[in-house]
């Protein structure tokens, strides 16, 4: 719980020089007309405690330092907002620069520069599961600071308008003040996650998209497996043969192949053999035409044969005739010289023409032994011929059959891919769809939690709301207020009789500050620190008013050193009013129960207290 | 009558919260006879009245009785303490009112005259406040305790699933890890 004591602002918003005010009273009011900067004192305040001024940075996250700094100063004074506080029993000092945080602890003298970080953990909530590394994202808590801390006109809609519209941004800053905004955060963040993951699947229409082609693969699958089936195949072995008949497949080409490899070998080596018979046929007729022509010798040989026996004959007869003619050795020696000379030449010749007839006669049996073998081997080769076309037609119904269990592969083939398609986008359906279902539950969990949270706050914070809410609406048209149901607990209304009404399109607008002041009154008792209120009388009729005064007396009576309270009102006698109404009221803690400030001035021509005092005994 | 204890203990607690003490009443001379009990501080005095009648002249009669007794007593303080002192008359109702009754209790309550004016009857409840609902439109006293509101809820223990998902969109958004998943799924 930090309470600010005094607060010190320069060439900020509405007020071109200095203006310093003291807080320490329990109730501080400012009062003073349109226009003299009152409200830049709340701003000051703002810019101090979270480094932002919604109202101006348009709900962003950082006002635009030019945006806040006075027009009318002088181009060379500098902007900046320094805060007193007192938190427990420590005092530190905060300054606030366009470009940075300064504190000061009790007896520096040298400032730290300070992040926004350090800054929020100052003055936001009580940071939970710190055990666990938890962080709460400084939006949240800058947020939370400023939902609960500062009533003006925005926070005032917020707190009362229950339209759906303003839906998210109350759950934001309500959830924040009753400190789960984290978990709204979180589920918000979950959502958008699944959110993005349909979306970037083409929404739901792309996931249904996919969903229904999906079904129709599956319904494809069925069907092909169906006809399968009816054409008897099991399904089931076809599932656990795929592998082995694809294998086996595999091995009866490779089979085909070495078939025909060895079928094309064979009809070359025929090819060869047949162009061997070709030849030895050639050289056949070759020998045929020599065999003829040694016969055309045979008659003559045969004469030769004759002449050798008719010589043989002629030789005996001449032998016989040598015999006799021995006797007349020396008269035939001539004769028989010139014979004998005759018959060896004949007789050489002879048996040339013998030693001819016996090499032709085994040439041609040779031939004829050579004719034998290449008319065996013709028949050979022409047999195994016939053997390989066999054999190859053989393996060609081989490769018919395996064409066939090929294609009955190819089905199961087909089926296998059909399946992988199924289960691929059956997966990558499932995938995101529970990934997205997981995000939404956690979303769920998380804003389940918040609510019912929520829920038992607002229970308990409605037990001082709802009093609060009664006591400052003298006329009474409302018996109680009440949360909204456990789904959405802001949605907050009244009842009357048996009669429900939501404030956003029953109540007045009187009423509707009735009630968002109540609210934040209630909840600043259990926060604790300073408030800062921004003309929250503006709408109040005089008795609301005067019972509101009467509830900020209580609230400073009531409320030792916890609470204290800065508000601005350009009403004079609501100023006057209060005055009376705290003038018999005693010190508290020691502190005149209010201290009002009336300013002066305008940003043109500088804005200065006018007067200050204090109400109270004492 | 018991019942009218519990009012007085209620209060003592809620008056005392913001100063008021409750005073002995001053008796038939003073004025007040035992019709009433005061409570005061310097700034204010709540006076509870106990109407004895029931008819709606009975009442207003009863009604302004009161408040001029109250009158006198503030007068009285203020002459004794320089500035104003708060009246507020709370007057109680032994049973619930009808309709007739409730005209006349909305245009006194409206009445700013001499002091704020607030009606009280019994009704059920579980606890003295609820019996009492009503002792809250009195503006002078305090009120419940609120609920202690300075803190963040502890987050919910989430499953590993979950975490997993939470892990992937703190490191990089809630987009970029849907895209992630996005892309995983594609590369199949």
């Amino acid at each position: 719980m930090v309470k600010m004591e005094r607060l010190r602002l320069a060439v900020f918003r509405g007020v071109p020089g200095e203006l310093q005010l003291d807080f320490t009273a329990p109730l501080t009011i400012i009062y003073a007309p349109n226009g003299t900067g009152k409200s830049s004192v709340i701003d000051a305040a703002e810019w101090l405690l979270t480094g932002g001024v919604k109202r101006v940075s348009d709900f962003s996250e950082r006002s635009d330092a030019g945006e806040l700094r006075c027009k009318f100063a002088p181009a060379e004074s500098r902007m900046e907002v320094e805060g007193w506080f007192l938190q427990g029993e420590e005092a530190f000092r905060l300054v606030r620069v366009p470009e940075a945080w300064l504190l000061y602890r009790e007896g520096d003298d040298v400032p730290h520069r300070t992040t926004s970080r350090d800054v929020m953990k100052l003055f936001g909530p009580i940071e939970f599961g710190k055990e666990r590394g938890y962080r709460v994202a400084p939006r949240l808590e800058r947020d939370w600071i400023r939902s609960t801390r500062f009533l003006t006109g925005s926070t005032l809609a917020l707190l009362v308008d229950t339209d759906s519209q303003n839906q998210t941004a109350r759950e934001t800053a309500l959830g924040g003040f009753l400190g789960v905004g984290e978990l709204f955060a979180r589920a918000d963040r979950f959502e958008n996650f699944a959110r993005h993951l349909i979306d970037g699947y083409g929404g739901e229409e792309g996931l249904a998209a996919t969903k229904k082609e999906l079904a129709r693969r599956k319904e494809e699958l069925a069907r092909f497996r169906k006809t399968m089936a009816d054409s008897g195949e099991n399904s089931l072995e076809l599932d656990e043969l795929i592998h082995g008949e694809l294998s086996e497949a595999s091995s009866v080409r490779d089979e085909e192949g070495r078939t025909r490899l060895y079928g094309a070998s064979q009809m070359k080596r025929l090819a060869e053999l047949k162009e061997t018979l070709g030849a030895k046929k050639k050289r056949l007729l070759v020998l045929k035409r020599v065999i003829n022509k040694l016969l055309e010798y045979l008659p003559e040989i045969e004469g030769i044969e004759t002449s050798v026996a008719r010589a043989r004959k002629d030789q005996k007869d001449w032998s016989e005739k040598l015999r006799r003619l021995i006797i007349d050795i020396n008269d035939t020696l001539l004769k028989r010289a010139r014979l004998d000379i005759s018959l060896v030449s004949r007789e050489s010749r002879l048996n040339d023409l013998f030693r001819k007839k016996l090499v032709y006669t085994e040439k041609i049996r040779e031939i004829l032994i050579s004719l034998k073998n290449c008319e065996d081997l013709l028949g050979l080769s022409n047999q195994s011929a016939f053997n390989q076309i066999r054999e190859s037609h053989r393996a060609g119904q081989k490769v018919t059959e395996l064409r066939s269990t090929l294609y009955s592969l190819n089905q199961k083939r087909q089926v296998a891919s059909m399946e992988e398609v199924v289960r691929t986008i059956e997966e990558k359906v499932t995938k995101i769809e529970r990934k997205r279902d997981q995000a939404l539950e956690a979303a769920r969990l998380l804003r389940g939690k918040a609510n019912q949270y929520c829920a038992e706050q607002l229970d308990r914070l409605f037990v001082v709301v709802s009093p609060m809410f009664s006591r400052i609406q003298a006329n009474e048209v409302f018996d109680s207020l009440q949360r909204g149901p456990l789904k959405n607990p802001f949605d907050w209304g009244a009842k009357s009789s048996s009669y429900e009404f939501t404030p956003s399109h029953h109540f007045s607008m009187g009423q509707r500050q009735d009630l968002a002041l109540s609210i934040f009154l209630a909840r600043a008792r259990g926060v604790k620190g300073t408030f800062y209120l921004d003309e929250p009388v503006i709408h109040l009729d005089d008795l609301n008013r005067v019972a509101l005064m009467d509830t900020l007396r209580m609230l400073v009576l009531e409320s030792e050193p916890r609470c204290n309270f800065v508000m601005t009102t350009a009403r004079r006698d609501f100023v006057r009013h209060m005055a009376e109404k705290f003038a018999n009221v005693p010190l508290v803690n020691g502190m005149p129960p209010l201290r009002i400030y009336e300013l002066d001035g305008s940003p043109r021509v500088g804005v200065r207290v006018a007067k200050e005092w204090c109400a109270g005994v004492g | 009558m018991q019942s009218v204890y519990e009012l007085m203990d209620l209060i003592d607690v809620y008056a005392g919260a913001v100063g008021l003490k409750r005073i002995p009443p001053r008796g038939v001379d003073g004025g007040e006879g035992d019709q009433s009990i005061r409570w005061e501080a310097p700034y204010a005095q709540l006076m509870l009245w106990m109407i004895q009648s029931t008819g709606k002249a009975s009442v207003l009669a009863e009604v302004e009785k009161a408040q001029e007794i109250l009158d006198t007593l503030l007068v009285s303080a203020e002459k004794s303490l320089s500035g104003v002192v708060d009246g507020y008359l709370l007057l109680l109702l032994w049973n619930e009112p009808d309709e007739d009754l409730h005209s006349l209790i909305r245009s006194l309550e409206m009445d700013t005259n001499v002091c704020r004016k607030n009606f009280i009857w019994q009704r059920e409840g579980d606890t003295p406040e609820a019996r009492w609902e009503r002792l809250w439109r009195t503006t002078v006293i305090g009120l419940p305790e609120s609920p202690p509101l300075g803190r963040m809820v502890d987050m919910p223990e989430l499953k590993e699933s979950y975490k997993e998902i939470w892990k992937e969109i703190r490191r990089s958004g809630s987009a970029n890890a849907a895209r992630k998943v996005l892309k995983e799924c594609k590369r199949w």
